[in-house]
């Protein structure tokens, strides 16, 4: 079976910093897929090189095995392309169903875009699928308020619903769960677990293993901009090299994602044979691919 | 002929050179156009000019439209920096064209509309050297400003000062984390800033014997164009811009006619924008950021 | 009505629809201070076709015509700088057009134009509603959910598709059009133009009025522009201190309402009347 996605060799440098480094990432249809790694390991890059924020200076990206390098970041999003943002973007101004309707843009002929006013019966398919969103979410309560204030798990679920009226093929959820409580993760794991059409394809990037284990049938574990791991969750997850990557004294790591709030690292990650580590040297497992 | 309205433009250059450099101060390091500038430009040459009618002495007058401009700038940085950092670029643009309306409108009230004649203790002194007329007041302006700007730089260069301006200039909560003190030394970038200003004002009732309410607007107009032709945030890019605006204003109204100048002036300013916006000596690095 | 409220009122709509050109630029989050050239555009566009023959209905639609294809041939340049460069380059742009006009004898130079045909108040109110109607259309539909997501993120929108340079290109375009009508009707009202009057200062009081009323609802150019033209006039026994007022009111309403009189949450709270939980 072909991939859906398809990072091949991507490199990615900032200057003389090399960011993510000849990254391999297969994304099979209709998989979940996880993305785990230490903060700083160059994850929320990794979305940003899908989405189209930053251009790889090395490698392609393949999509249904078409070459999507030379896409600006406004028309990934028409390839079936959505994501969330770790760091919220909520536009402020903005109501909660507003900011959920701005996901249908690219569904919307332009001439409807100029001559349709939002609350009219002429946006009725548009309304009903942005209400649709805002209820999968739980956000009917709050679908007339300014986004802008209200509770973190909250934009983060508008987030989702903004993420999924763009109709994505391929979808990137970036830390899903962070900043829930855990009736909240739950919820959002019931949702993503039952809601989601079989056929779209997610990539995530998460700390809870709990959340990921539950949720994937495949996860790649990246240190450094490179991938030290890959298989199903909880082999990945006792993967010495992975253990080594969260356990070990590299904190100059976190330099990479420059600019990203670091969210507190999930203690869960560390299965309990995490002794380990010890026997290993520093960084001997680094770049090989387990399973 | 053309040696006489070279020293001219020379001459009026030294004025757009201090606003130029006031401008460039707040933008360099507060990202920020402060259009409360011309005001401070006029206060200094107005109220310098109220104390020497009133028979104050030269030195006494300078001083006091100093202390003037400088209170006036510290009111400026209360009302604009100290309290909407945080908030939509615009506002504290928006604050400082109110502080312009008032200040200007004030000055109109007690000073009337009309230009008042500056009873300079210099008045028209000149010595003739060769077929050239040196205007004495308007060269020891001249070198005055060159000076102030040199120190200026050497401020922003080499001192304590210095180094906390421009690490504000990086990040104000990075600066602020390294134990800079951020709002004294925004005061400080005000003041220094409104001084410059309001020299300025003054060395213009010393050069051309005549101020009054109106008179920063297009003196401000001019120095802009000055720092945005010789790279935002530099120094003697602002200089240089300055000295060349004038000596073109001056050309243009000595060979063509006064009605040309701004097509010249602005008609540059544009091309400048339009197709080399870091100008002639500016940060090509951090501008490219900026944008 | 006296001839003095009419007269006031005219200038009320030309600084209303001035207002709403500033505020299609600055809802997309830039600050356009060419305003008062593409209302010289407009203003000299009408007074020359008029001049040349033309109905005034006609020669008021040229010069809107003009204005906005002006607008767009500079919009792709201008909007290629971003923040102060912008602000800077469309100011530098006003003062070239203007200083243009004052270099051209054919235009009457620094003496001005007379404008045959004169446009009372009631038509020039009827346009202005138009206006407020146009842009609370506009904004009501996906293009003004545009405006607003690029100006809070504009990064953030082109992940979802939104081509922020075309939607930036429309609205300064929009921008230039409208403020083309109100140099329009402008010259039409007073029957004369001068190029002088079309300065900074112009541009800068549009601005004013949009963010003293706020860009959260496309009614805030409209209370701006009402609230501060018309205080001065109710002002005028204080006649020479209104504007040293007017000052001094710009820097306290900055302070205590940073996003301008009239924003979204305060119509929620006025239409729901309940205390804000």
């Amino acid at each position: 079976m072909k991939p859906k996605l398809f990072l091949h060799g991507v490199t990615l440098a900032f200057g003389g910093l090399t960011v993510i480094d000849s990254l391999d990432i297969q994304v099979m249809p209709g998989s979940r897929t996880g993305l785990i790694g230490p903060n700083g390991a160059g994850k929320t890059t990794v979305f940003n090189l899908i989405s189209g924020v930053y251009r790889p200076n090395a490698g392609e990206i393949l999509l249904d095995d078409e070459a999507i390098d030379a896409v600006p970041l406004d028309r990934r999003v028409r390839l079936g392309i959505g994501r969330t943002f770790q760091n919220l973007r909520m536009m402020k101004h903005l109501t909660v169903l507003e900011n959920i309707m701005l996901g249908q843009h690219t569904h919307v002929g332009l001439w409807q875009r100029m001559l349709v006013p939002l609350n009219s019966p002429f946006n009725r398919a548009g309304l009903t699928e942005t209400r649709a969103a805002a209820q999968l979410m739980g956000l009917s309560a709050h679908a007339d308020l300014l986004a802008d204030g209200l509770p973190y798990g909250v934009q983060k679920r508008i987030e989702i619903a903004r993420a999924l009226v763009t109709r994505p093929r391929l979808l990137l959820l970036d830390e899903p769960a962070a900043g829930l409580n855990s009736s909240e993760r739950d919820e959002l794991l019931s949702i993503l677990l039952t809601q989601l059409p079989k056929e779209m394809s997610v990539l995530i990037v998460e700390h809870d293993v709990a959340f990921v284990s539950s949720l994937c049938d495949h996860v790649v574990a990246l240190n450094f901009g490179r991938k030290i791991a890959e298989g199903r969750a909880e082999a990945v997850c006792s993967h010495p090299a992975v253990i080594e990557a969260y356990l070990g004294k590299d904190d100059d790591a976190a330099d990479a994602d420059a600019g990203v709030p670091a969210p507190a690292l999930d203690e869960t990650i560390v299965p309990q044979e995490s002794d380990q580590k010890s026997e290993r040297a520093p960084g001997a497992e680094r770049g090989t691919h387990a399973a | 002929m053309f040696a006489q309205q070279l020293m001219n433009g020379l001459m009026l250059g030294g004025i757009y050179a201090l606003v130029a450099v006031s401008f460039t101060l707040t933008i360099g390091i507060l990202n920020f156009l402060n259009f409360s500038i011309p005001a401070l430009f006029m206060l200094g040459g107005v109220v310098s000019c109220a104390l020497l009618a009133a028979g104050v002495p030269a030195v006494g007058a300078a001083a006091g439209a100093l202390a003037a401009t400088g209170l006036a700038s510290l009111l400026v940085e209360r009302c604009t920096f100290r309290w909407l950092s945080t908030s939509d670029p615009h506002i504290p643009l928006v604050s400082s064209l109110g502080f312009l309306i008032f200040f200007e409108n004030l000055v109109l009230v007690y000073f009337g509309s009309d230009a008042v004649g500056y009873p300079s203790p210099f008045a028209r002194a000149s010595v003739k050297v060769s077929d050239l007329t040196v205007s004495l007041p308007q060269t020891g302006g001249f070198l005055l400003a060159l000076v102030l700007v040199a120190l200026c730089y050497v401020l922003l260069k080499y001192t304590k000062l210095g180094r906390g301006l421009r690490s504000i200039a990086e990040s104000p909560a990075i600066a602020e984390m390294l134990g800079v003190k951020v709002g004294w030394t925004v005061s400080s970038v005000y003041l220094v800033s409104g001084l410059l200003a309001g020299i300025g004002g003054i060395l213009f009732g010393i050069s051309y014997l005549q101020v009054s309410w109106d008179m920063g607007s297009e003196v401000a107009l001019k120095g802009v164009s000055a720092m945005v032709l010789g790279g935002m945030g530099n120094v003697w890019g602002a200089v240089l811009g300055a000295l060349i605006i004038a000596v073109i204003e001056v050309m243009t109204i000595a060979y063509l006619n006064s009605e040309a100048v701004n097509v010249f002036v602005y008609g540059l300013l544009l091309v400048i924008i339009a197709f080399c916006p870091r100008g002639l000596l500016g940060d090509r690095v951090k501008m490219a950021e900026r944008m | 009505m006296s001839g003095y409220a009419l007269q006031i009122g005219a200038i009320l709509c030309v600084h209303v629809i001035a207002a709403y050109a500033a505020y299609m630029t600055l809802a997309a989050g830039q600050l356009n201070l060419g305003i008062a050239g593409f209302m010289a555009l407009g203003a000299y566009g009408s007074a020359v076709l008029s001049n040349a023959g033309w109905a005034m209905p006609q020669s008021i639609a040229g010069a809107v015509l003009l204005a906005s294809l002006v607008g767009l041939c500079v919009s792709y340049p201008v909007l290629r700088a971003r923040g102060i460069y912008l602000t800077i380059a469309t100011l530098a742009f006003s003062e070239v057009v203007v200083a243009l006009i004052l270099n051209m004898e054919s235009l009457g130079a620094a003496s001005g134009l007379v404008v045959v045909g004169h446009l009372g108040f009631w038509p020039i109110l009827w346009v202005t509603l138009g206006v407020v109607a146009l842009v609370v259309f506009l904004a009501s539909t996906r293009f003004g959910l545009c405006l607003t997501a690029i100006r809070n993120d504009a990064q953030g929108a082109a992940v979802f598709g939104v081509r922020t340079r075309r939607i930036e290109v429309t609205a300064f375009t929009i921008g230039a059009a409208l403020a083309g009508l109100a140099g329009a009707l402008y010259a039409h009202h007073f029957s004369y133009v001068e190029a002088q009057r079309f300065n900074v200062l112009l541009s800068t009081y549009a601005v004013l009025y949009t963010l003293l009323g706020g860009l959260q609802t496309p009614l805030g150019p409209l209370v701006g522009a009402a609230l501060f033209t018309l205080a001065p006039e109710l002002l005028r026994g204080t006649d020479e201190w209104r504007y040293v007022t007017f000052g001094a009111v710009i820097v306290v309403l900055m302070l205590l309402r940073s996003e301008g009189l009239f924003t979204r949450s305060f119509i929620h709270n006025l239409m729901h009347r309940r205390p804000a939980t």
